[in-house]
Order: structure tokens, then sequence, then C-alpha cells
């Protein structure tokens, strides 16, 4: 494929969707403000940033798989009605 | 024959007067749409939210705490939105961890930010009182209050002013001890007066501190800290 890939085509910013993952943790964390959640805060950050890289890699990976799916679907309908406009 | 039938099918030239082609234009809704890149639509549905949640606040249905961590919740998922077109929204990356550091530090401090300020003037009617607000003016008139009589008052940002029996401060029976850690404590005594403050008097300063000099056994006891703001103690002839 020739030209700049832009846009939804560039594929995942693994890097971007933990950090993006890690704050919308954390916000539902200030949300909630569980007693709980307090007294272990530092543990559950360290926990919860890595669980976002992991969470982040899972996200991109079944994007990935979800939309090879996709496309060969649609590919195989377009060849379908070829094929038959062609009969 | 030939020459007929290409002189036909040749398109004519288009000149000046010629009415505009019928292009099919989007209208309304799909025009907006069109005209904004997919790259800038987590950037603008964040910011809709951002202006909801502030309006939220504005109107009462949601406390500021709420609305903090709800947008800390909103630009997490304009991150992960980027991240999926292959960006990092360094901008509200920076907010959002602001935001968080400083929701965890009211958090982890006690510190209620969704008190609103308050205006309001305390007569304590039983020996013990305790007031605690975030920001505002308190005013906690002791001049009508029975006596023993103890009071704290606990003030983030803004004024407390405490109303005290000049009879009371000249027998010795007041004992008033203020801080402020930003700001002033002012103790107005008159000149002539043996009851003189202890410590620094009228002055805007920092970690200000000021106790007015009780006698053996004084009746009346406040102890009042302030974050940011001013006290002043009068006294009621």
């Amino acid at each position: 494929m020739s030209g700049e890939r832009r846009g939804w085509t560039r594929g995942w910013d693994v890097k971007g969707a933990a950090v993006g993952l890690f704050l919308i943790g954390a916000g539902l964390v200030l949300l909630r403000r569980d007693d709980a959640a307090f007294d272990a805060l530092p543990a559950l950050a360290v926990v919860g940033a890595v669980a976002c890289v992991a969470l982040a890699v899972a996200l991109a990976r079944l994007d990935g798989a979800l939309g090879d799916l996709l496309s060969k679907e649609l590919t195989r309908r377009r060849a379908r009605r070829s094929g038959a406009e062609r009969v | 024959m030939t020459a007929a039938t290409s002189s036909r099918s040749a398109p004519r030239p288009v000149t000046a007067e010629d009415p505009p082609p019928d292009v099919a234009r989007p209208s309304g809704w799909a025009a907006l749409r069109a005209r904004i890149p997919n790259e800038e639509l987590p950037g603008i549905v964040a910011l809709v939210v951002l202006a909801a949640l502030v309006g939220a606040v504005v109107i009462g249905w949601a406390t500021p705490t709420t609305a903090l961590s709800l947008a800390v919740v909103a630009l997490g998922a304009r991150t992960v939105l980027d991240a999926r077109a292959g960006g990092l929204p360094t901008g509200a990356v920076v907010v959002a961890g602001v935001l968080v550091v400083v929701l965890s530090a009211c958090w982890w401090s006690g510190t209620d930010l969704d008190q609103r300020p308050r205006w309001t003037t305390e007569r304590p009617t039983e020996g013990l009182a305790a007031y605690e607000m975030a920001a505002g003016s308190l005013t906690i008139d002791l001049t009508e209050s029975p006596r023993p009589m103890g009071v704290t008052a606990k003030v983030g940002v803004g004024r407390v002013i405490v109303k005290v029996p000049d009879a009371d401060v000249r027998a010795g029976r007041v004992d008033v001890q203020a801080r402020v850690a930003g700001g002033w404590v002012s103790v107005p005594i008159p000149r002539d007066d043996r009851v003189r403050p202890i410590g620094r008097d009228a002055g805007p300063a920092l970690m200000d501190e000021v106790a007015t000099q009780p006698g053996d056994a004084p009746t009346v006891v406040v102890r009042i800290d302030v974050g940011v703001g001013n006290v002043e103690v009068h006294r009621v002839r």
C-alpha cells in the first residue's frame, strides 16, 4: 500500500491505550472512593498500571482480529455479489 | 454521416454563462460532519462531555468531586480512542494526570472539595462547640453564650470573627488562640489594657499566631485554625 497511512488505519498505540485505560481506572476508583481501595491505593496503582498494559495489548489484538474477520467477510460478500452479476 | 454523428456526440465546451452543475452537496448535520476529520472526533466529544460536566456542577446535578472524576474517565476514554488511531493526546493526558493527583491528594488528606463557601453566624448555646468549613466567613458570637464555653473552629479559606464580651477579656476570663497558615490574626486591644496578646498582632504574615493572655481560670476558651485568610477577635462592650 503506497501513500501515507492516516487516521484509523494507522493501528493501535499500545502505550497510549495503556495510559488511557489507567486514567479510566483511576477515574472510576476516585468516583467510588471506596475505603478498601483507599487503604491499598499505592499497590492498586502499580497493579493497575501492569493490568492496563496487558489489557491494552489484548484490546489491540482483539481489535485487529475483529477487523480482519470483518474485512474477510465483506470481501467474501463482494466477491459473491460480483460473481452473481457475472452469471 | 460519420462527421454528423461525431459532432452530435462531442460535448459542448463550458462557458462562463453556463449555470453551475448540480452537485449533490450534504446539508445540515451531514455537512457539518463532513467537515470534521475523523481524527478530531474524540477530542470534540471529550470537550462536549467536559462542558456538560461543568454545566452539571453549575446546575447542581453533580458535585465537583464527581464531575472531576468523570472528567478523568472521559479524558481516559478519549486517550484510548486516540490510541486506536495511533496517536497520544499529550495535553489531555497531562490534564487528566494533574486531576488524578489533585483528587488523590484531597482524598488522602480528607479535604472535601464539595463544600461550597458559606457565610454564617453561630451563637453556641452549649458548653462545647466545634465548627469546620472549607471556605467562607464564620462569625462566632460568644457574647450571650453560657459559661464555661469551649469552641474550636477550622476553616480552610476565609475569615473567622470571634465576638467576646469586653468585660470578660478585661477580667482574664477569655483565652483565644488563633493560627493562620497564610494571612493574619487581629486582636485589637487598647494601649492601656493589661491584657496583651501573645505573639504577633495585626499584620500580614505566614504562620501568624496570636493568643490572648488569660487569667488563672479562663471560662471562655477558643481555638481557631485557618489555612488561608484572617481571624479577628472583636471585643463587644
